[in-house]
């Protein structure tokens, strides 16, 4: 089996760090792209000439924030049809709407717990809605 | 030992474990100088390249300040006899930044302790020593919302004692940190409140529930009690310490003492709308005094509720008596002992008040000595006392007395209580309009049909007659009698109702009738009460009987021709009222008897010209005939009309016009009706000297004959009526009063004989009286309106919440007005402005609606004045007295104003003005009603200013709430964030990711990821109460999959179980069917329960059973443990009823059976217990299968609710 191609848009570097620990060290993924802001980020992407399978995207992004960015790429040719995963620390059930109408499919709460992040992101991959928060 | 590796293929396992192991290894030859280093440098240091065997290839690179460990800590540990270099420092990486590291080495020495070689590695510290910051910065943050909160936070132990609290709380009572820290809670928690937090505290640490909520009252420091809305929330110990909790207080004071205060002024002034209506309505008004005495006493909770009313009615009534009264329970009625009668006003503190021009309120604190002394006698703490006016007379008063405490009036019940007084004043004045429309109804009524009958005949005999037959219908007696005046002598010409009545038609000398004399004199009725308290009375032997008498001149043309007597058998009969009616009567017999003389005389005549006399008695009956017409005519509006028609009718003359005085001071408005012969003479016509004979008529109120126009010296020509070749003005006159001039022109030279003139000024009289009779009928109709107006508007008025809205509900009674009206408010009442006046409202001329006027003006500086009705006729005039204020006025278009003072209790608040932007007379009725309206909308004003500031303080409240709701998300944002890298790394860590960590390190990285996820919860906890306050607890729907939810749960469970002897079995449905709800919060209700069985069972078997039952999932939870009493059932639920919460679904956070139960019902489920003490309990949760369009639409319904 092929890795899934994984992005991970956040400007906070030190959950950026976690998030390269969790997949490329503690877990057998190898494929993670890691972008800290939105500038430019369809063209970026582009020239990256890959397809992502999982896309985590922050809320607290710029210029352009996570929502923006999830419609952005949602209606791309190329990302569209990626998994796009909100990881956000504001779980509430307004936002977590206003995810779903935006377009993602799914969320989940910071913080990350290394002790189910390794089975979401199979469920997620198998193409389950995951909605968690710890 | 030789300084090379022990073999090749050690060396080469060493190194190839190096690489393995992925650290930075170092192998230093302290003899040769020469270093190695395993690749593990490129890792740590973000290196492409390997690291060189350089000497100082890695202190290039360590961070300039951490060099002296090299320089010093070498030559000591090689001078040492230690042989383990450990030391801690940063080396700078590829990318410029730099890592911590460890150092930690062995130096292998020579037998003589010369050093040899060093081998050791480098371990990358920096992930946990940047973690411990971080867990250092967020516990920073705490501290800094502890300290800095708007909301006031304490710490408290499980006893209650505070631990701690940030300086919010202690502004809020006062104290300080050490003081609260040294005494128990309950001596500054107010003690009614105490029993219900220790219950809630104590729940809180047996952890049957997670945090709680309350409001309850504190005892300030300084006495003063406030309100704090409680938000106390458990904090679990992460070691064997006892549990703290956090509580946040916010004041609440200001809000509950805004609610307080208006649920205490809608409940009055609901009473006050109430008692109104009730006046409004009453067919009987004593039959609802008692339930509106007792609806009042009871709203503003006094012992007493008193109505006085004076004994008689004059300009200073000194007694009263006691009419009603309403006690509460346990006071014993006053009306009892006193039997009510003529009690002194000094001693009830009701005196002088009938002096006040407006409503007087009196307290306590300004009685007499006399009525303090008397209210203590009776036990009297507080009272108050209002008059009570029946239109401008002082009726009696309205009093309240408290029994039970010593009271400040609250304006609002001194405004209730002006209110009712004033309605109470306003249905008097009703009943008694009622009862005078009724009386005078029945006098016009009395009065037409006997001017029918005396005009419809000419012959003396029937006329004397039908007078006596018809005045009894007017004023009742006994017996009655016509007396003419035949030089000094008085013959009675006609009687009824006298036994003898032979010798009683007789002629008297009137001068030995003192009552007959009087009558001649003033040429006005005389009554006689009682004849035999009367020292004038001339007693007749044969009317010894008679007890009171009243009579009336018969006067024609201001002569007194003869009386018209009453008699009654009934001491005290006749009164005053009687007179003037006889009066009336007896105006209308006078000119029915003269006209009947003169017909007589003109019979007796029958030698003179037949053609004459025709002409004479045409005129007569002519004159019969209008008199008859106008005296039906009740309405003032349609009497001048008629008039006018029936005199072209019935005599040939070219014009007839009637011209009516404007004395605009008890004069009706005046409506033309379509009619160009009626007008309005103004008073400043009637001084000029060169006139017309309507002026002169009306100077000299004599008639103005002119026979010729084109002889006379004084005629005026009318361009109008050109044809004129007659005329004659005659004044219409009642006693002295000018009411206007009847103008009749003629085209024939002497149209007016003497004879016609004669008859003319008889008729001239009757018109008088008529217009005199529809006067009073219109007046006492308009007292009449003018009452219910006011009734109508007092209820609609204190419907309205905003100035205009006050005025557009006075406007809408009272319809469209061709004035305006405005309202303005003083300053100081309104804000803490001293000085100056805001209008609030103005409604322009036929405008329903008002609209708010925000500008300063001066014009109501005139009101300051102790004044309670300022008029301005025109403005013009009145720059005479402040030309500055007028030219003000006039730059506002307003050319006249009728203001009147809108008072609340004693103080003057603002004013209520009628505008106009033409100088205007305002009438007598205007004047009254502006009084009533203003009086009705001090009330309103002053709910309306209760109402706005209470709707301000909400605002404020609210945007406090938001304000800090959204400063504590944030701030749990920017703690959650962190958190991600501390407990990530510090897990990574302590599982070894970054190289091997001894059992000490494994210990203090578990303390740390403990600590952090502590902070977690305390920070879920902060962003759940946030969103309980501000009431967005809401639900994420979405499909679960409820055997999955179960199966996590009793997985989780079965981890807790650990050594108990405890049995786990499940009897759980396969495939259930999926249901629409928050996956989250299922799952926390089941774990919820599962754990809470584990927690609370010590032996036996936990049973979680779920089946699909009809329309809804089943799930119960049975467990083997200590059970809950029956009266704990409801206790582990209830204390959470009102509170939304959220908890985080962590597993052992404890999470309160009430927050699942609120999940639950939130879900359209239900939750409960069924348990017998000892011998288990069983919770059963029911949730709905519903569908994903309901599930949502019932969380936003709820939500909405919220």
């Amino acid at each position: 089996m092929t890795q899934p191609q994984i992005l991970y848009i956040e400007d906070h570097p030190a959950s950026r760090r976690v998030m390269q620990l969790l997949l490329l060290d503690l877990l057998d993924y190898t494929e993670l792209t890691l972008l800290e802001d939105t500038q430019s980020v369809i063209q970026r992407l582009e020239m990256s000439g890959k397809a992502f399978d999982i896309i985590f995207l922050d809320l607290n992004l710029r210029p352009h924030d996570g929502y923006a960015t999830c419609t952005l790429l949602r209606a791309h040719s190329q990302f569209g049809h990626a998994r796009i995963i909100c990881l956000t620390a504001e779980a509430s059930p307004t936002e977590m709407r206003k995810m779903r109408d935006t377009g993602f499919d799914g969320m989940i709460g910071k913080p990350l717990s290394h002790t189910t992040f390794p089975e979401q992101i199979e469920r997620i991959l198998a193409g389950e809605a995951v909605w968690e928060a710890l | 030992m030789d300084h090379q590796p022990a073999s090749p293929e050690n060396e080469e396992r060493f190194r190839l474990a190096a690489r393995a192991a992925n650290d930075a290894l170092y192998d230093w030859d302290i003899v040769a100088n020469t270093v190695w280093r395993s690749d593990g440098y490129q890792r740590i240091l973000y290196m492409h390249e390997p690291p060189t065997n350089e000497l100082n290839w890695l202190l290039d690179r360590v961070h300039p300040d951490d060099r002296s460990i090299f320089d010093s800590g070498y030559p000591e540990l090689f001078a040492s006899r230690r042989d383990l270099w450990m030391v801690e420092y940063r080396v700078r990486r590829q990318d410029g930044s730099y890592a911590h590291v460890i150092d930690r080495g062995y130096l292998m020495r020579a037998e003589d302790g010369t050093p040899l070689r060093l081998v050791g590695a480098l371990i990358d510290m920096t992930e946990r020593i940047i973690a411990e910051s971080s867990v250092r910065k967020s516990e920073a943050r705490f501290r800094t919302v502890f300290a800095r909160a708007a909301v006031g936070m304490v710490l408290v132990d499980s006893g209650g004692h505070t631990l701690e609290s940030n300086p919010a709380m202690q502004y809020m009572l006062g104290y300080t940190d050490e003081e609260l820290r040294q005494m128990p809670f309950t001596q500054f928690a107010f003690p009614d409140d105490v029993a219900a937090d220790v219950t809630l505290a104590a729940q809180l640490m047996a952890g049957h529930i997670h945090h709680y909520e309350m409001e309850k009252r504190y005892i300030r420091k300084d006495k003063q009690v406030i309100w704090g809305r409680l938000l106390v929330s458990k904090i679990p110990s992460t070691d064997l310490s006892e549990p703290i909790a956090v509580v946040m207080v916010e004041d609440i004071s200001r809000r509950k003492e805004a609610e307080q205060a208006l649920h205490y002024r809608d409940a009055v002034l609901e009473t006050l709308t109430r008692v109104s209506e009730q006046f409004l309505r009453a067919a009987d008004l004593s039959a609802v005094i008692p339930d509106v005495l007792a609806q009042l006493g009871q709203t503003i909770d006094v012992s007493r509720a008193q109505i006085y009313q004076t004994d008689q009615e004059n300009s200073a009534p000194e007694t009263g008596s006691l009419k009603y009264e309403w006690v509460a329970t346990g006071i014993r009625p006053m009306i009892e002992t006193l039997a009510g009668q003529n009690i002194r006003y000094t001693a009830v503190g009701i005196s002088d008040m009938h002096r006040a021009a407006d409503f007087v309120f009196r307290s306590d604190h300004s009685f007499s000595p006399e009525a303090q002394v008397r209210m203590a006698a009776v036990g009297t703490l507080a009272a108050a006392v209002l008059p009570i006016f029946c239109g401008d007379t002082f009726w009696g008063a309205l009093a309240f007395s408290d029994s039970k405490r010593d009271r400040e009036w609250h304006p609002v019940e001194i405004e209730m209580m002006r209110n009712a007084a004033s309605a109470f004043g306003a249905a008097l004045l009703r009943q008694r309009a009622e009862t005078a429309e009724r009386e005078q109804r029945l006098l016009a009524e009395a009065l037409r049909e006997g001017a029918a009958a005396l005009t419809s005949t000419l012959e003396p005999a029937i006329v004397m007659a039908r007078i006596l037959s018809n005045v009894g219908r007017v004023v009742p007696h006994t017996a009655a009698n016509i007396m003419l005046i035949k030089d000094d002598v008085a013959e009675v010409v006609y009687s009824q109702g006298y036994t003898n009545s032979k010798t009683f038609h007789q002629s008297h000398r009137f001068r030995d009738f003192p009552n007959l004399c009087r009558m001649t004199e003033t040429a006005l009725p005389v009554v006689i009460p009682d004849t035999k308290l009367d020292a004038d009375w001339r007693l007749l032997p044969e009317t010894a009987w008679l007890r009171s008498y009243a009579g009336a001149p018969l006067r024609v043309h201001g002569i007194v021709i003869g009386f018209l007597n009453l008699d009654s058998t009934i001491p005290g009969f006749f009164n005053a009222l009687h007179a003037e009616r006889l009066q009336a009567f007896a105006d209308q017999a006078a000119v029915a008897i003269e006209n009947a003389q003169l017909y007589d005389t003109l019979r007796g005549r029958a030698h003179e010209l037949e053609q004459r006399i025709t002409e004479r008695t045409h005129d007569l009956q002519a004159a019969a005939e209008v008199s008859k017409q106008i005296t039906t005519a009740l309405d003032f509006d349609d009497l001048l009309p008629q008039l006018v028609t029936a005199l072209l009718e019935k005599f040939d003359f070219y014009d007839v016009s009637v011209f009516l005085v404007d004395d605009t001071k008890g004069a009706l408005p005046y409506r033309p009706n379509g009619s160009q012969r009626v007008q309005r003479i103004d008073n400043a016509r009637l001084q000029v000297n060169v006139a017309s004979a309507v002026i002169r008529a009306a100077q000299t109120r004599q008639p103005i004959v002119i026979n010729n126009v084109f002889e006379s010296d004084t005629y005026l020509p009318d361009p109008t009526m050109p044809d004129t070749k007659a005329e004659l003005a005659l004044p219409l006159i009642i006693g002295d009063q000018l009411l206007g001039v009847l103008d009749l022109r003629a085209k024939q030279i002497n149209r007016f004989t003497p004879d016609c003139v004669r008859i003319s000024t008889n008729l001239a009289e009757q018109i008088s009286i008529a217009i005199r009779n529809t006067q009073l009928f219109a007046e006492v109709k308009n007292a009449r309106r003018e009452s219910e107006i006011l009734y109508r508007m007092s209820s609609t008025v204190n419907a309205a919440s905003s100035y205009p809205a006050i005025l557009g509900a006075l406007l809408s009674e009272i319809g469209p007005l061709d004035y305006g009206i405005a309202l303005s408010l003083y300053d100081d009442y309104q804000a803490n402005r001293p000085n100056g006046v805001t209008v609030v409202a103005v409604a322009d001329p036929g405008q329903a609606e008002a609209r708010d006027y925000d500008r300063r003006l001066v014009f109501p500086v005139i009101e300051r004045v102790a004044i309670p009705l300022t008029v301005v006729e025109d403005v013009a005039d009145f720059m005479q007295i402040d030309e500055l204020q007028g030219q003000f006025y006039q730059s506002l278009g307003m050319r006249a104003m009728l203001t009147a003072k809108v008072m609340l209790g004693e103080r003057t608040i603002g004013s209520l003005s009628f505008f106009s932007e033409q100088p205007r007379v305002f009438t007598d009725f205007e004047r009254r009603l502006i009084g009533g309206l203003a009086g009705l909308a001090a009330a309103s004003v002053e709910r309306t200013r209760v109402l706005l500031e209470a709707k301000a303080d909400r605002q404020a409240a609210e945007d406090a709430n938001r304000v800090k709701s959204q400063f504590l998300a944030n701030m749990s944002h920017e703690l959650r964030t962190p958190l991600n890298a501390i407990l990530n790394f510090t897990a990574f860590v302590a599982d070894g990711v970054f190289g091997p960590v001894n059992d000490e390190q494994t210990e203090a990285l578990q303390q740390a990821l403990s600590s952090g996820k502590h902070l977690l919860s305390l920070i879920n906890d902060i962003l759940d109460l946030t969103k309980i306050e501000v009431g967005l607890m809401d639900l994420f729907i979405q499909e679960v999959n409820v055997n999955e939810a179960l199966a996590a749960s009793v997985s989780v469970a079965k981890g807790l179980i650990k050594d108990k002897p405890l049995g786990l079995d499940t009897d759980i449905e396969p495939k259930l069917p999926p249901i629409f709800g928050d996956k989250r919060r299922i799952r926390q209700i089941f774990l919820n329960l599962v754990s809470n069985a584990v927690k609370f069972t010590a032996q036996g078997t936990i049973d979680v059973r779920a089946r699909h039952e009809a329309d809804a999932i089943h799930v119960i939870v049975r467990d083997t443990g200590i059970g809950i009493a029956p009266e704990d059932q409801d206790l582990i639920f209830e204390s959470f009823k009102q509170v939304s919460s959220d908890l985080a679904d962590m597993v052992g956070t404890g999470l309160g059976l009430p927050i699942s139960r609120f999940f639950a019902e939130a879900h359209g489920g239900k939750l409960w217990l069924e348990s017998e003490l000892g011998k288990g309990s069983a919770f059963h949760v029911l949730l709905p299968i519903r569908s994903e369009a309901d599930a949502n639409a019932a969380n936003t319904q709820s939500m909405a609710t919220r």
